[in-house]
């Protein structure tokens, strides 16, 4: 860990202001370059969802087709197909990594501030249990859960794939660590000469000096939950409860079916990522006030 | 692990385009009536060859009354069975059933392929004890829904039993396990092995369609010979076994209460070396079957045949669009001297274990495998092909002729050689341990890793393996 | 069990962090109504059912007849020995090993070049940057899968000469497949944990070194690394236990390849061996597996904490 020179060969020496050109230009086309590779994807995925089924074929991969313009009708298709499951499959991916993100961020942010900013008799132990469960592979659950959930008859249900997922011990994690960082002592002694409860302090004033570091957690959570393919697959059976993953998988392994899915499964992802992506850019400036504490925007 | 019996999402009609023919009520009602009828004519035993024992075991938890008894439910009171499946537009099926049967009432969810995820989503729900009524089974996998206590035994229920001589006789025996007094499925979906070929491509190179193996590894140089290849050789683990049914070479066999695999045995070899001489002279690709490098080779013509059941009426099509009207079907080639051919694929309707109502359960499984109406629903609209003898001749739907395949009459052309499936085949308990098994280690066997018996000896000493830790007893 | 994972990575810089708290029992109440719900819900859904896995893992089946119904009978460690005994399980790991020991590292000295460019002030359209790199983490590991398996396939690609001759899908060239798939999509993530932890650091901690006319390098080296080392070693961590729970990406491209088996990663074979269906084997390899990466990101904390603190 201790050679990060290895991209950008920079002679340091005088003030930073007075960066050399040539580092500048070793750095910012290694940037560049990877810039490319990080969005080449993207890009084709946009020029692959405009396009027929034909021009898919025909016509060069990284470049919109000259003949057609099909990504609106194409949209249509994609929400039309299966009596309209893409719509449903959005509204659940919502549900489930939206409302239990932000539910998870609140009920970790909780937890992790307890064990921040109290002396309690369990406390060491319970962030010992908090630290076994992140090494805990999510995967593992999944079965014996299924069994839990069967024997009180929620397989198969919304609440099969959401409950689990508001199960966050990687955001109590972070919560105790921004919880140490974002809330000075000082400041709930004062609140407390003030004569404030606990929970109304926590409520109140604590939340808002997290609140950057909470949009880290719920970001960290909401990407979990976003990506959870087993917990679905294991669980559901019907295709009305599907995440979105879990439904362009299920359209993506019947391609061989249905051909006219494979351009579907495209427009799909498109249509699910552009979403989160702006929602990412937006909570950009979150991470820019980064976690310093009681700095709110 | 896919097993191709094919699910469809888009109505696949094969000949005449998506029409819906009229239902006469009173021809459901009759039949019902008479399948009650006959329900009290006792059982015909199926008396097999073969060393298939016919030990009734008692599969039952042990409850004092018995556990297999099948009555219907008190009159007047109103039963809703919930299924699920993965046939294309069964829901109308189960429409015509409900207009029908208003006391009954089926509530259909369709989904996806068993193997992915819907067989384990119903081992989930057997173990934790909530499953629906009726489900859905590739005949390969019953016994290990069986063994998992999942399902009913129908033997009692009425007309079960009596409509043995309505179904050819290898659907049957995989539903019954050869066994006495047992069944524990309708099959409702039949995959008889036939030759999906390139009519025009044979006929250009002037090289006459194989019959026979022996022809076949001719043809197969001839045609490599021109550029092409005659077929491609999946890994799929549901392809190879049918290789071993159609020489009548069990693989799994039952001695009293002991399981016998027999995937390696010395007997086995010569078949394997048939398929590994196809290999070894690189006149088969080795494609991942249905997925894009083969639909394109099949699509350019550089594959001429594909062996397969009825899903491939839906399927070469949709792989090979461009190549339409060129395709024919025959039988599949057979082993000099013998007319056998195997199954690959097809499903049953089975009846869980716990469902409250078995008797209206097994009435509706039973409807939906033999009455004309629902038959030619499940196959106009399912693209499937029932276990029925001579089925073509009860459903004029199945008569129509498909233009991809050269207007031939494919259904009529499957049914001629339909009664030929091996009916001496007994499925293993572990077979999804088995497919995934015979997949990762022929795609082994493909790229030149090993040769394909040493990947049979490597499946079958997993398989014994995992029968063991089913708590079986088990040799080889 | 006791771990020293990093504690708040400001607690030794920010001065905010204050002295030690005094115990307060007063408050029993409001700490009560603070983790209850987190100690609630990780009961039912994460104590349970580690608990019924590890119960189940300790039982066997046994029947009396060819297709008799099975009774559960207590089967001690046997188990573990078939986990153990198993080659597909060997396999499986061997595979993640690799991309253990080659990926990993990757992903992580990418985050934190990327980290250190864009906090520096070398880079122009830091915004752009940081969008761009961190983009592909939005999108699930299905649909990366999905969408690079477009780009793998010769008869999809849009690239269809560069997909020919690297030919990625053959059993020599699925791990860099893989590989890729992951650096792609967890690299930007790598860099925003990384990066949060450089904007936290108080500015006033480089004047000095400015003063003295170090440059970025050195910078970077002496003062930040050293600074974000919790960071880096979260990011580790997460790496670690993310790469041995392989399971969505490589179940994508096994529609494409038949170099990936159905046991290619451990999580496919615990996957797989439910479906059989066999339980109890599966229980007991979830085990194994969770203790296998317990034990490694212990290990991995214990060698990186001495070297953070040397």
């Amino acid at each position: 860990m201790k050679s990060t020179t290895l991209g950008a060969p920079v002679e340091g020496r005088g003030r930073i202001a007075k960066d050399r050109p040539i580092s500048v230009i070793a750095a910012t086309g290694f940037m560049i370059a990877f810039a490319v590779y990080f969005l080449t994807p993207l890009w084709w995925l946009i020029v692959a969802a405009s396009k027929t089924r034909a021009d898919m074929v025909s016509t060069f991969g990284l470049w919109f087709s000259t003949d057609s313009f099909a990504l609106f009708d194409n949209v249509a298709a994609l929400f039309t197909e299966n009596d309209g499951a893409f719509g449903r499959w959005m509204l659940n991916s919502f549900l489930y990594a939206g409302v239990g993100g932000a539910v998870g961020t609140l009920i970790a942010a909780m937890m992790g501030y307890a064990l921040a900013k109290y002396q309690f008799r369990a406390r060491n132990a319970l962030f010992n249990i908090i630290l076994a469960a992140i090494l805990i592979p999510v995967t593992a659950l999944a079965l014996p859960l299924f069994l839990v959930f069967g024997a009180v008859s929620l397989t198969d249900t919304f609440w099969a794939v959401f409950l689990p997922s508001l199960v966050s011990p990687f955001g109590v994690y972070l919560g105790r660590i921004y919880a140490a960082a974002a809330v000075p002592d000082e400041l709930l002694e004062a609140s407390r000469l003030d004569g404030s409860g606990e929970l109304r302090t926590f409520f109140s004033m604590s939340l808002r000096l997290m609140a950057p570091a909470l949009v880290t957690i719920f970001l960290f959570q909401f990407t979990q939950i976003w990506n959870n393919f087993f917990l679905p697959l294991v669980m559901l059976q019907d295709d009305a409860l599907y995440p979105l993953n879990l439904g362009l998988f299920s359209w993506n392994s019947q391609v061989y079916l249905a051909p006219d899915l494979r351009l579907l499964v495209i427009v799909g992802s498109l249509v699910a990522i552009i979403p989160v992506i702006i929602a990412f850019l937006l909570l950009q400036r979150y991470w820019r006030t980064g976690l310093a504490a009681g700095s709110i925007k | 692990m896919k097993v191709i019996t094919g699910k469809f999402l888009t109505a696949s009609t094969v000949g005449s385009e998506g029409e819906n023919f009229e239902l006469a009520d009173s021809d459901v009602r009759e039949d019902t009536r008479m399948v009650k009828r006959n329900a009290r004519r006792g059982a015909v035993v199926a008396v097999l060859l073969g060393a298939l024992a016919l030990s009734a075991c008692a599969s039952s938890g042990g409850s004092s009354s018995d556990p297999e008894s099948c009555t219907p439910a008190p009159k007047g009171e109103k039963v809703t069975l919930s299924l699920s499946t993965w046939i294309p537009n069964f829901q109308e099926t189960v429409d015509l059933w409900n207009s029908e049967h208003p006391d009954i009432q089926v509530d259909y969810t369709e989904v996806t392929q068993g193997n992915q995820g819907t067989y384990q989503t119903y081992l989930n729900q057997i173990k934790a004890g909530k499953t629906a009524d009726l489900g859905y089974f590739d005949y390969d996998v019953l016994p290990t829904f069986r063994i998992a206590d999942g399902l009913r035994n129908l033997y009692k229920c009425a007309g079960v039993a009596d409509a043995q001589d309505k179904f050819i006789k290898s659907a049957w025996t995989a539903t019954t396990f050869g066994q006495d007094k047992s069944i524990y499925g309708l099959g409702l979906d039949f995959t008889p092995e036939g030759l999906f070929y390139r009519a025009d491509l044979f006929k250009q190179a002037g090289i006459p369609v194989p019959t026979t193996w022996d022809e076949y590894y001719q043809a197969a140089k001839a045609v490599r010979a021109t550029g092409g290849y005659i077929a491609n050789l999946p890994s799929w683990g549901t392809f190879w076994p049918t290789n071993w049914m159609q020489a009548g070479k069990k693989w799994f066999e039952l001695d009293g209460d002991t399981w016998k695999v027999n995937i390696a045995t010395d007997e086995n070899k010569q078949i394997a070396d048939r398929l590994q001489q196809l290999v070894d002279e690189k006149l088969v690709t080795t494609y991942p079957l249905f997925q894009d490098e083969y639909s394109k080779a099949l699509n350019d013509g550089v594959i001429w045949s594909q062996l397969g059941g009825p899903w491939g009426f839906r399927l070469i099509p949709s792989s090979a669009a461009d190549t339409a009207g060129n395709w024919s079907l025959t039988k599949m080639p057979v082993i000099d001297g013998s007319t056998s051919i195997a199954s690959w694929g097809g499903a049953a309707m089975g009846v869980f274990k716990n469902s409250a109502h078995p008797y209206e359960a097994a009435e509706f499984a039973l409807w939906a495998t033999t009455d004309p109406k629902a038959l030619a629903l499940n196959s106009s609209r399912g693209g499937i092909f029932p276990p029925i003898k001579d089925v073509v001749s009860q459903v004029p739907e199945m008569q129509a002729t498909n233009p991809f395949f050269g207007d031939q009459a494919v259904f009529k052309e499957m049914n001629s050689w339909a009664e030929d499936v091996n009916p001496e085949w007994l499925w293993g308990p572990t077979m999804v341990q088995v497919n995934a098994d015979l997949e990762s280690e022929m795609a082994k066997a493909l790229s030149g890793q090993q040769t394909i018996f040493d990947a049979l000896k490597v499946v079958q000493g997993n398989t014994v393996d995992a029968i063991k830790s089913q708590g079986l007893s088990v040799t080889q | 069990m006791t771990v020293n994972l990093p504690a708040g990575h400001l607690e030794r810089s920010a001065p905010t962090s204050g002295r030690r708290r005094m115990s307060f029992t007063s408050h029993t109440g409001a700490i009560l109504a603070l983790v209850a719900p987190f100690l609630i819900l990780l009961t039912l859904f994460y104590l349970v059912p580690i608990g019924y896995a590890l119960v189940q893992s300790f039982f066997k089946l046994e029947r009396s007849s060819a297709f008799g119904s099975p009774r559960e009978v207590f089967a001690g460690f046997e188990q573990y020995v078939h986990v153990l005994e198993n080659a597909a399980f060997w396999g499986s790991l061997g595979r993640v090993g690799v991309l253990l020991v080659t990926m990993v590292p990757v992903m992580i000295l990418l985050g934190l070049l990327f980290a250190l460019l864009i906090d520096s002030t070398l880079v122009k359209g830091r915004r752009f940057f940081r969008l761009a790199f961190f983009a592909p983490y939005a999108v699930p590991g299905v649909i990366a899968a999905i969408m690079w398996g477009f780009f793998y396939a010769p008869t999809l690609s849009p690239l269809p000469g560069v997909a020919e001759s690297l030919n990625l899908l053959d059993s020599r060239g699925i791990m860099i497949a893989l590989a890729n798939i992951i650096v792609w999509t967890v690299s930007g993530f790598n860099m925003l944990i990384m990066y949060s932890a450089l904007q936290a650091v108080p500015q006033e901690l480089y004047e000095a070194a400015r003063m003295d006319g170090a440059g970025n390098v050195r910078i970077a080296v002496l003062v930040k690394v050293p600074l974000i080392m919790p960071s880096i070693i979260m990011t580790g961590v997460l790496s670690i236990i993310g790469t041995l729970q392989l399971f969505n990406e490589p179940t994508v491209l096994k529609t494409l390849s038949k170099a990936v088996g159905l046991d290619f990663t451990p999580n496919m074979l615990v996957f797989n061996t439910a479906s059989i269906p066999n339980y109890n084997l599966a229980a007991a390899t979830s085990v194994v597996l969770a203790l296998l990466t317990a034990a490694l990101s212990f290990v991995f904390l214990r060698i990186t904490q001495k070297r953070a603190f040397e």
